[in-house]
């Protein structure tokens, strides 16, 4: 095992050291003294939305939607014994999940973390995928699916991205519909398995109170084989417009829910660049629409929003989109009132004495954001994903100006590039 | 790593008000938590609708921007008020977090401050220019919006089935009650209602305050004897201790089904118990809840979705305040039968044969990962010893681990034996056969 840097913050009070191990795997160790419980999380750039790709070995390979997931809930089965069990024996909490662009395995155990890590090590790079074993699970994650189906938010938010894009894969829900799932086969999971679950693709992040030599020396242990060699994903063509300016959909819902999204042309790839385009736009957001600000106080007042209204920024290599939502009996009214605030915010500019305030609470919650083994692993794990310095996010704040906040409200609530979903009952 | 041995500091420092304090300066941010205890009466609807109305401002920050305003110049501190069911209680908190002095600027401090903030919204409401106890314009806007999140409960299905499932097997119990009222009861609510609340509230309650994390003992203590102990604007005399909740015994067993449009059918299943002074069979009861469904370990999930593929996730908890068991699924509705006589089934085998040792094992070493955990976060900590303080037990992580080490094979199925079947509750689509 190769410790290739360490990083210690100490604004944040933490220390982490990255290392490589000899096939390429990606490793952090955070030491986090006097906690009980050690987490380790694993996670690589492979989600829902690389269902058609380039294999290692020159191969297009094609999937049905919800791949990523269903391998993810196969990887829990195991080779010889179920995963379930065997943390179980050891009384470890772990889980799994899947997103767009990445998928993470974790457990997190008080006593005997060694054994936890090599069932999670054992199970990430060695799994059995059988046609039985695929089929058996179908009905699991059909109910899953639907679970989701009957969430109001979650059909919103997938009505809008199909309203912002025309042809972008984050059209689709990761666990992908029903009859996608029904059609998965043990060969589209173990392609995929081969194109992206490679070691050197894999990021492995220990958080806690251990020691970081013996538990290198065990993650070197458990590594398998260099599998060089990477798959390309092929993505559709994607216009930098919005695909619709409004969609709607019926769904049984008291109110109507209503959701708008701008979106940025395009992505900006990972790293740096990207990290202050994620922390600029949460700002103006905040800037425009938290209770703190006199344009969401105006909303608020008028009757145009109430306490439902929320707000957030999503991003990764290739797409960038606000995305503002709330219940709304006129949903024109809403629609109207966001979009003013919005542009008021962008037209009058970021005050100095706004920008102050709301760097002052982001720094707060930055410093004191990460306390737990667990949380400071998942946020290491996620930095380490998108090819970002872990707490780099203290350093954007820093360097941060109200006038950069300005011209990012004018970028990003461009009239042109929003777009509205809304669930009528 | 050994389990957490130490207790809180859990001291009385008036008539009716608790504080208990967990210094921890392992941790960034406080917890701290202010609950308010009264029964889950008909004033539940008045201090409900209270809440949002205190939240819009004070006499000292007239906006409720300048409130957000000063918990962002205070480093991103949090605070809110909300309303809850513990048992049969109706809990009023108030709850703050705010980030530790040693991770602020040199000689800066959120304590005094926040509790200053929570003082105000509690006591210095926003009155109405002629003198009426709140400005009618607000409680009228922040009524339409109560009354219209009650009528949007049901598009959260899950939370709505618990809902209905509650009002339906604890009928005539006070745990039936939503902590919210009806939108008649709401919409019939005066301002001075809402005045007699916040008095009552402030009076009358239990209260129980809770700090953890990077604190200083004696200065939360001071804080908390000026605002409750004598001399202090909340010191009361005429605190109501709340009555422990009541634990009948099961119907004969009952079966309800609901309608509304839905793709998948939410399933829950209570059983009823007399809850045990012991404290190995109470450990006993929370491993038999486990090892029936309590995880990926329980029975249930082993049966219904790994070899039934009949759910996502089923699980089954205990309410131990009220003496209930739970049993938790989301599935398909023409397989409602079936997951009743499963549970059915795997409830008598546990008491008739109980569980085998590796369940119990398995089971165990579950339960003291969890007990471990504890120690990991102020709000985890501050959950656990909230917990044993409305359980009166006061039980150490560490005590209850040595305690479950001891419970038998025999104990379980003992625990078991009391669960007794009483309501099976299905909320599914109106075309979904049952």
């Amino acid at each position: 095992m190769n410790i290739t840097h360490t990083l210690k913050d100490p604004r944040m009070g933490e220390e982490i050291i990255f290392a490589e191990a000899s096939n390429g795997m990606q490793v952090a160790v955070c030491p986090k003294r006097g906690f009980s419980a050690v987490s380790a999380h694993v996670g690589l750039r492979f989600g829902s939305t690389d269902t058609r790709f380039r294999s290692p070995e020159g191969a297009i390979v094609e999937v049905p939607d919800g791949s990523a997931h269903f391998l993810e809930h196969k990887l829990f089965e195991g080779r010889d014994e179920k995963v379930f069990d065997r943390f179980g024996a050891i009384g470890a909490q772990f889980n799994g999940g899947t997103g767009f662009r990445s998928t993470n395995y974790w457990f997190a155990s008080s006593g005997r973390f060694g054994e936890g890590l090599d069932i999670l090590m054992d199970f990430v790079q060695s799994p059995l995928i059988t046609p039985e074993r695929v089929e058996k699970e179908k009905g699991i994650i059909v109910q899953e699916v639907r679970s989701y189906e009957d969430s109001a938010p979650y059909r919103g938010i997938f009505l809008l991205h199909r309203a912002m894009y025309t042809n972008h894969p984050i059209r689709m829900t990761p666990g992908g519909a029903v009859s996608e799932v029904q059609r998965t086969t043990a060969d589209d999971l173990q392609a995929c398995f081969d194109a992206f679950y490679r070691p050197h693709q894999l990021r492995l992040v220990l958080a806690g109170d251990l020691i970081v030599d013996d538990v290198l020396a065990q993650v070197e242990a458990l590594a398998v084989e260099a599998r060089p060699g990477d798959a390309e994903r092929l993505y559709p063509d994607e216009p930098t417009g919005p695909a619709a300016a409004q969609l709607d959909e019926t769904f049984s819902v008291s109110r109507p829910h209503v959701w708008m999204g701008w979106r940025d042309k395009d992505g900006l790839g990972l790293g740096a660049q990207a990290l202050r385009r994620r922390i600029t736009s949460s700002l103006v957001l905040d800037l425009a629409l938290d209770v703190s600000s006199p344009l969401h106080e105006e909303l608020y007042l008028t009757g145009q929003t109430d306490d439902s209204l929320s707000y957030h920024y999503s991003s990764d290599s290739d797409w960038g989109h606000a995305v503002v939502s709330g219940l709304a009996d006129d949903p024109e009214v809403f629609v109207k009132g966001v979009r003013w605030a919005c542009q008021r915010l962008a037209e009058q500019g970021v005050s100095e004495v706004d920008f102050q305030r709301i760097k002052r609470a982001s720094w707060g919650n930055v410093v004191s954001g990460i306390q737990t083994p667990g949380a400071l692993a998942g946020t290491v794990l996620n930095s380490m994903l998108n090819e970002q310095e872990p707490f780099a996010v203290l350093d954007v704040l820093n360097d941060l100006t109200s006038d950069e906040l300005t011209l990012r409200a004018r970028e990003l609530f461009d009239t042109a590039q929003s777009s509205v979903a809304i669930l009528h009952s | 790593m050994a389990y957490l041995q130490s207790s809180p500091s859990r001291q009385s420092i008036a008539p009716g008000v608790t504080l208990i304090c967990l210094p921890d300066a392992r941790f960034k941010r406080v917890v701290f938590q202010v609950h308010f205890d009264r029964p889950m009466c008909e004033q539940r609807s008045a201090r409900t609708l209270l809440l949002p109305v205190l939240q819009q401002g004070t006499e000292q920050r007239p906006r409720r921007m300048d409130v957000a305003r000063a918990l962002e110049e205070n480093y991103g501190s949090q605070l809110g008020l909300g309303a809850t069911r513990v048992g049969e209680r109706h809990r009023v908190t108030f709850r703050a977090s705010w980030v530790g002095d040693s991770f602020l600027p040199e000689g800066e401090s959120c304590l005094a401050s926040m509790v200053q903030l929570g003082k105000e919204l509690l006591e210095s409401p926003l009155r109405g220019e002629n003198g009426e106890a709140f400005r009618a314009d607000l409680v009228e806007r922040e009524r339409a919006q109560l009354i219209r999140q009650i009528e949007s409960l049901p598009d959260d299905r899950p939370s709505w089935a618990e809902e209905r499932f509650l009002a339906l097997m604890c009928k005539d119990e006070a745990y039936g009650r939503s902590p919210w009222g009806t939108k008649e009861t709401v919409a019939a609510l005066t301002v001075d209602d809402l005045e007699r609340a916040r008095q009552d509230i402030l009076g009358h309650s239990e209260v129980t305050i809770v700090a953890v994390g990077p604190i200083e003992p004696s200065a939360i203590e001071q804080e908390m004897s000026r605002w409750f102990a004598e001399g202090g604007s909340a010191y009361s005399t005429e605190r109501e201790i709340c009555a422990p909740a009541s634990t009948p015994h099961a119907h004969a067993l009952r079966e309800f089904r609901e309608e509304l449009p839905a793709d998948q059918a939410r399933f829950l299943f209570g059983f009823r118990y007399q809850p045990s002074e012991n404290a190995l069979s109470r450990e006993a009861m929370a491993l038999a809840a486990s090892i029936l469904g309590g995880g990926s370990q329980g029975r249930l999930f082993r049966i219904i979705r790994e070899e039934l593929s009949l759910a996502y996730g089923i699980y089954s908890g205990l309410r131990t305040l009220k003496g209930m068991l739970v049993v938790e699924a989301g599935i398909d509705a023409k397989a409602a039968p079936r997951v009743k006589e499963e549970v059915l089934t795997q409830v008598r085998d546990l008491s008739e044969n109980g569980p085998k040792q590796g369940e119990l094992d398995l089971a165990i070493a579950g339960l003291m990962n969890n007990l471990q955990a504890v120690g990991d976060s102020a709000s985890s900590l501050a959950a656990y010893w909230e917990r044993e303080h409305d359980l009166d037990l006061m039980r150490t992580p560490s005590a209850r681990a040595e305690t479950a080490k001891q419970v038998t094979l025999q104990q379980i199925s003992e625990a078991a034996q009391l669960w007794q079947a009483d309501t099976v509750y299905l909320l599914a689509g109106p075309e979904q056969e049952a």
